[in-house]
């Protein structure tokens, strides 16, 4: 490791109206090291990443790379000078082939100046061998598993042959054995000399990889740290500011009786081979529990809480019976009269409006109880707000401020507080901790606890299995499109579960 | 963010200043100059046209003339052409725009439907004010709304042009004809006049309107000859449906077999004539037109009696009234153009107060007074 | 809006409406400049000498032009998009004017004589024509929703489809009647009671006042700002999405369908091939100034009233100032004061400040000679009688060197950070 750090982070501050996204960081990354950066959602490592990576240019403060000063016009000069990131949410486009994609800009051309789709396929085809990856390099990026579609990312990366690679959250999307396989990647990086810039949340992944962890909060640096000196408690601490207690969720609830009953639920998927979608799922709810759903990505568990809350595509067949009525839902309208109530899973496209205020997003499914005399009246309103937002502690400016200058927990929580107002029999969360800090994802777990307690009976679906097993009382297991097991909390385990979301038809 | 908005407004507000200054100095433009430096206001006589078309550059060139010979400037006053779109709509919004300037003294203007009472009720309220108005080229059904009208006695054209017809193919033949809005009272009367100067012989196939669309004038002729194979006559009723008869039958090679009579003399209309591709034209005189209708414009404003009763020997001064029908229209010259001396037509063949033409002759005229047609 | 707390609220009121207020004080700027150029080129202003008719005239434009542009908005807020406005204008007034004419009596030629019907007749013809308003909104929600046309398309399919209906149609209804026409007519005497410039004032009045009421106070409203901005999330929210599609192109239809009557009734007739032509580009343009969002979700019925009634001045601006041949100039002025509109509230919107280039790189600095080329030309064309082609060149020299500084400065700056 040399004496210069290869990057130089100087007093770096970004401001946006109404936010300081980073406040006076400086921080040095050594030459060939695994550095991490951890922090909430919020805290800026993101915001850091983008103008390292020449995203963003705007910025106070002074970036020095191999100890001369730099300023990027866009991300070109940053690949030039060696930079090259993997954003956590993909940039594919989805209707290219993969070596398309890897070359998106830097195509190779003949002499006449016609794309040479050979070499960029053949280039493609030993990226993705370096990477174990059995993708066609012309296999179209759409119809890639959402784990190819991360290496894809990375090949990208790697062919420009950049020294710095900078990873947010690289892991998000991955099974255990990609995940695995990603470690081996990094590691041969590691043996090349690259530096890399790791961005993630996951403790476990933190203290395998780094040499030195970061961490931010609020926009400050707030300390860096050797590896062989701390702790996950402690770094959790440092990201946080205060102590983590290990969820302890109290006495074990009341479980009351059946309040749904699905039985044989199949959702027909035309034009694809497997033909179905979801195949002869059958279950049952009881008031007061928590169900948790695990699975791979595309097991179909998202397209189950559709179902159930009258949105998937077609309509689906088998029966479901809630409170011992038979129900079809044709619309998420009449799901939602009858008590079944559904939080999305991608929050900022299926969940806030993003040009309203708190207030209106949270009172949107009941606006009809505010009504007087054909209007909506506002105090009638404010009340029904004002009551979420305390019940739930939300931490917001107020109830006019905007949505969007709330955080990923907060949001969350708006959303959850609009749907507990319909006071709903069943409460669907799809993936409802994505992208929620540590903090925030304990008080959500606290407040679902308290849910079932009152009564309600919720269905969680989660990519976290510590999640599940901390929270759910069972759990079911799909694995593309049937259900493969069912447990309950104490027969559960890592190790059972992941098979079963791997048993194939 | 206060500081953002501030200056964003300052950026909004100067810009639209600026868009004034634009304006302004193009209305310094237009307003013209005073020469005398004096403070009066001048006042406008506006020619409002059915539409756009080279027919209207003719009237142009009289009103100037017009303007210089009669000195408008001196009284204050300025003639200007103003051109509508073939629509009712634009015509009813342009008399009420003139309603609510105060510069303008009178307006002449060529209706583009005769019986519609939203243009007649326009130009009423205009009177009412106390502008004068008159109608030129085609006229209103209801006679109220307006002080007299000026132009071609359309029934008489189309008659000239049926007798033309009749004179080049006497055994009689079968015809269609062609025109931009048949609701205009010039279309309407130069059709059925055609009718009976041409007699029993010729036989209607077709009228056809193209609402002032060149490239529907040219679908229509080709349209008419494709339903009724048996034309042999073509007729243009307004000036620019004369080059697209033209046009089709060139590029159909029939020219040997079809007599095509037109009105007007649009350049383009004259240049087929040279080429010998019209057989005959009943030409209007717009830059008479023009010249009279400032003529008589000014005489309105002025309230000069004895010029009115001059021009309308029917015009009572002292009652200021018309006496008799018909008494209250002025009939504009009406001509004959032939291709040459060649032409079977003859100037006896026609009305006595048609004036006949050949093509060269024709042009000599055009070329006194500065006309590339009419 | 639930503190007890004065100050707050007055500054949130300004807040709010900031795009209101701007235009009010836009408006008044527009005025005072016509009179003012009025009073320097013609020693006397047309406002001044004849407010009334110019009141009247303005007021009548401005409430025709609104009625459809209230339909438009709403159907923009929602998140669509109607472009078929002025065809239904059209279509709407030669519904009225047909069905006028086949409940005519029957003149002394056996043709229907349209000047006396009565009121009875009036009031079936408009009856009929909502009904078709109706009907043209449903068709436009069933592509959209059912077949799944992009709402762009469905209503281009109409744009050329209405107009060229309302000709046959009208065609083939006077030829039953016994005497084919294109154009109807519609000048029956009481009919002709519409054309009155306040009737079309109290009309736009009484629906402004009925959207703002439904858009800013009733569930419905709330629901369709939410559809405009996210509508997956409001279908998600148990919104009936479809059904609110339904109701906003109808409303768009509908008041289009009024605006149809209103609009023959002033002309005394319906002509397919010239009425309405392109009044929908009026419509968008007056609910995007006043501050309607094309991506849907934003903008407030006050601002659409405002962005009409300033529209509407700055034409009226344009003829007094500009006087024989006016119309030929408008269209480069509206257009000029719609991208002016929008690029305020859109800059305001990305709070970039003081840092914004507005030249950067190649396409900066081709685009600023074509800018002062722009700007010389027009200058020219506005001079040419009296100035000649100098002034143009002048001017066109002036703004590329102003602009080729600007554009230095900001690159410098650039440099610095």
């Amino acid at each position: 490791m040399a004496d210069t750090p290869i990057i130089s982070i100087k007093h770096v501050t970004k401001r946006y109206p109404g936010v300081v996204a980073l406040d006076d960081v400086s921080v040095d990354i050594r030459q060939g090291e695994l550095h991490s950066i951890c922090g909430e959602n919020g805290a800026g490592k993101s915001t850091l990443m983008k103008i390292l990576s020449g995203v963003i240019t705007e910025y106070d403060g002074q970036i020095e790379v191999r100890g001369e000063s730099v300023s990027f016009r866009g991300t070109r000069d940053a690949e030039a000078c060696g930079l090259s990131i993997i954003h956590q949410e993909l940039n594919l486009v989805e209707e290219l082939s993969a070596a398309a994609n890897v070359f998106l800009g830097r195509e190779h051309t003949s002499s006449l100046g016609l794309l040479n789709n050979r070499k960029m396929n053949a280039e493609t085809s030993e990226l993705l061998k370096q990477l174990e990856c059995d993708v066609h390099p012309q296999a179209v990026a759409g119809s890639l598993r959402v784990g190819d579609q991360q290496l894809l990312e990375i090949a990208k990366a790697l062919s420009l042959n950049s020294e710095i690679l900078i990873m947010d959250e690289p892991t998000s999307a991955l099974t255990e054995s990609e995940v695995e396989r990603l470690y081996r990647v990094i590691d041969h990086l590691r043996e090349k000399g690259v530096t890399i810039l790791y961005i993630s949340h996951k403790m476990d992944e933190v203290f395998r990889l780094s040499d030195r962890i970061t961490v931010l909060r609020d926009g400050k640096l707030v300390k860096t740290l050797n590896k062989d000196e701390t702790t996950p408690r402690e770094i959790t601490h440092l990201m946080v500011g205060r102590e983590i207690e290990e969820i302890d969720l109290g006495d074990s609830r009341q479980i009351g009786d059946v309040v749904l009953e699905v039985n044989n639920l199949s959702l027909p998927w035309p034009g694809h081979a497997r033909a179905w979608r979801l195949k002869e799922i059958s279950f049952q709810l009881r008031r007061g529990e928590i169900l948790g759903i695990a699975g791979l990505m595309g097991a179909g568990r998202t397209e189950l809480l559709e179902c159930l809350f009258g949105a998937s595509e077609e309509t689906p067949a088998g029966k479901i019976l809630l409170e011992n009525q038979p129900v079809r839902f044709r619309n998420p309208n009449e799901a939602k009269r009858a008590g079944v109530a559904m939080v999305t899973e991608d929050r900022k496209r299926l969940g806030i409006f993003a040009q309203m205020c708190v207030r209106e997003n949270i009172s949107m499914c009941t606006l009809e109880e505010t009504v007087t005399s054909g209007v909506i009246s506002r105090k009638k309103e404010a009340e029904l707000v004002d009551g979420s937002v305390a019940r739930l502690s939300v931490k917001t400016a107020g109830a006019e401020s905007s949505i969007t200058s709330l955080s990923g927990g907060n949001q969350q929580k708006t959303i959850i507080g609009r749907w507990l107002l319909t006071k709903p029999k069943v409460l669907l969360l799809d993936d409802p901790t994505r992208g929620v800090d540590v903090g925030a994802k304990a008080e959500l777990y606290r407040l679902m606890d308290q849910l079932c307690r009152d009564g309600i009976a919720i269905i969680l679906t989660s990519s976290e299995l510590p999640e599940l097993l901390t929270v759910s009382d069972r759990i079911l297991v799909l694995a593309e499109g049937r259900m493969t097991a069912e447990f309950d909390r104490s027969e559960a385990s890592e190790a059972a579960i992941m098979e079963a979301a791997t048993e194939s038809a | 963010m206060a500081a953002i908005s501030y200056r964003h407004g300052l950026a909004c507000y100067t810009l639209a200043l600026s868009t004034h200054g634009f304006l302004i100095i193009s209305g310094c433009n237009n307003a013209g100059t005073n020469q005398d430096g004096s403070s009066a206001q001048t006042m406008r006589l506006v020619l409002l046209t059915n539409g756009d078309d080279p027919f209207w550059d003719a009237m142009r060139q009289g009103m100037n003339k017009a303007n210089a010979d009669l000195n408008l400037a001196d009284v204050n006053l300025r003639a200007e052409l103003d051109k509508g779109d073939f629509s009712e709509e634009a015509q009813i919004n342009k008399l009420k725009q003139y309603a609510t300037q105060s510069d303008i003294a009178a307006v002449a203007i060529s209706s583009v439907a005769a019986d519609n009472s939203r243009i007649a009720d326009a130009m009423k309220a205009l009177q009412e004010k106390g502008v004068k108005v008159i109608t030129v080229d085609s006229d209103m059904s209801n006679k109220d709304c307006r002080f007299a009208y000026l132009g071609t006695n359309n029934v008489i054209g189309g008659q000239e042009l049926g007798k033309a017809a009749k004179g080049l193919k006497p055994e009689g033949g079968k015809y269609a004809t062609f025109v931009g809005l048949k609701t205009v009272a010039n279309a309407k009367e130069r059709i059925g006049g055609f009718g009976e100067g041409a007699g029993a012989n010729f036989v209607s196939r077709d009228s056809l309107a193209d609402q002032g669309d060149q490239n529907t004038a040219q679908e229509n002729v080709k349209t008419a000859l494709n339903n009724h194979p048996d034309i042999d006559t073509l007729v243009g009723i307004w000036a620019y449906n004369a080059h697209a008869i033209v046009k089709v039958v060139q590029d159909r090679e029939i020219r040997d077999k079809t007599t095509i009579v037109v009105f007007d003399a649009a350049p383009l209309a004259l240049k087929d004539m040279e080429e010998g591709n019209i057989d005959a034209m009943v030409v209007q005189n717009p830059y008479q037109m023009g010249y009279l209708g400032t003529q008589l414009m000014k005489a309105l404003v002025e309230e000069d009696h004895e010029t009115i009763s001059s021009m309308f020997p029917g015009y009572d001064p002292a009652t200021q009234q018309f006496n008799g029908e018909g008494a209250d229209i002025y009939t504009t010259e009406l001509r004959v153009v032939v291709p040459s001396e060649a032409s079977p037509l003859k100037a006896e063949m026609f009305n006595e107060e048609t004036k006949f033409f050949t093509y060269p002759g024709f042009r000599e005229w055009m070329k006194e007074r500065s006309l590339t047609g009419s | 809006m639930n503190s007890g707390n004065d100050t707050q609220a007055t500054t949130s009121f300004a807040k709010r409406f900031r795009n209101e207020l701007g235009l009010i004080v836009a408006l008044g700027i527009v005025i005072g400049g016509t009179i003012g150029a009025n009073l320097l080129m013609n020693g006397s202003a047309d406002y001044l000498n004849e407010p009334v008719r110019n009141l009247e005239d303005i007021l009548h434009q401005t409430a025709l032009l609104g009625i459809f542009a209230l339909g438009a908005a709403i159907v923009i807020i929602a998140g669509g998009i109607d472009l078929s406005s002025g065809s239904m204008i059209v279509f709407a007034g030669s519904i009225c004017g047909l069905v006028m004419l086949i409940l005519a009596p029957k003149g002394p030629d056996m043709l229907p004589d349209p000047t006396n019907v009565g009121l009875s007749v009036v009031c079936i013809a408009i009856g009929v024509t909502m009904v078709v308003g109706f009907m043209v909104g449903t068709v436009h929600t069933w592509l959209i929703t059912i077949v799944r046309l992009p709402p762009f398309v469905a209503t281009l399919a109409s744009l050329v489809g209405l107009r060229s209906l309302a000709k046959i149609l009208n065609q083939a209804v006077t030829a039953q009647l016994g005497n084919q026409v294109t154009t109807v007519r519609a000048d029956d005497a009481t009919f002709a009671y519409l054309s009155e410039w306040w009737v079309a004032l109290v009309i736009f009045i009484v629906l402004g006042i009925l959207c703002w009421f439904l858009m800013n106070g009733t569930v419905i409203g709330r629901h369709l700002y939410a559809m405009g901005g996210n509508e997956e999330a409001a279908r998600l929210s148990g919104i009936r999405t479809d059904h609110l599609k339904w109701l906003a192109y109808c409303i768009g239809s509908v008041t289009a369908a009024i605006a149809g009557v209103l609009y023959t009734a002033k002309v005394g007739a319906a002509n397919p091939s010239t009425l309405a032509v392109g009044y929908e580009l009026n419509a968008i343009a007056a609910a995007v100034v006043g501050g309607c969002s094309l991506q849907g979700g934003v903008g407030l019925i006050p601002g659409v009233m405002l962005g009409v009634l300033f529209l509407r001045v700055v034409i009226d601006s344009v003829a007094k100032i500009v006087r024989a041949g006016s119309d030929d100039y408008q269209g480069m002025i509206v257009g000029f004061l719609v991208v002016l509109a929008v690029a305020f509230n859109e800059l305001r919107r990305q709070g970039s400040g003081s840092k914004k280039s507005f030249f950067p790189g190649i396409l900066g600095s081709i685009t600023i000679p074509i800018l002062a080329i722009l700007v010389g030309t027009v200058i020219f064309v506005l001079t040419q009688k009296t100035q000649g082609v100098t002034v143009g060149i002048v001017s066109g020299i002036i703004i590329g060197l102003l602009l080729g500084g600007l554009k230095l400065t900001e690159s410098a700056r650039a440099q610095r950070t």
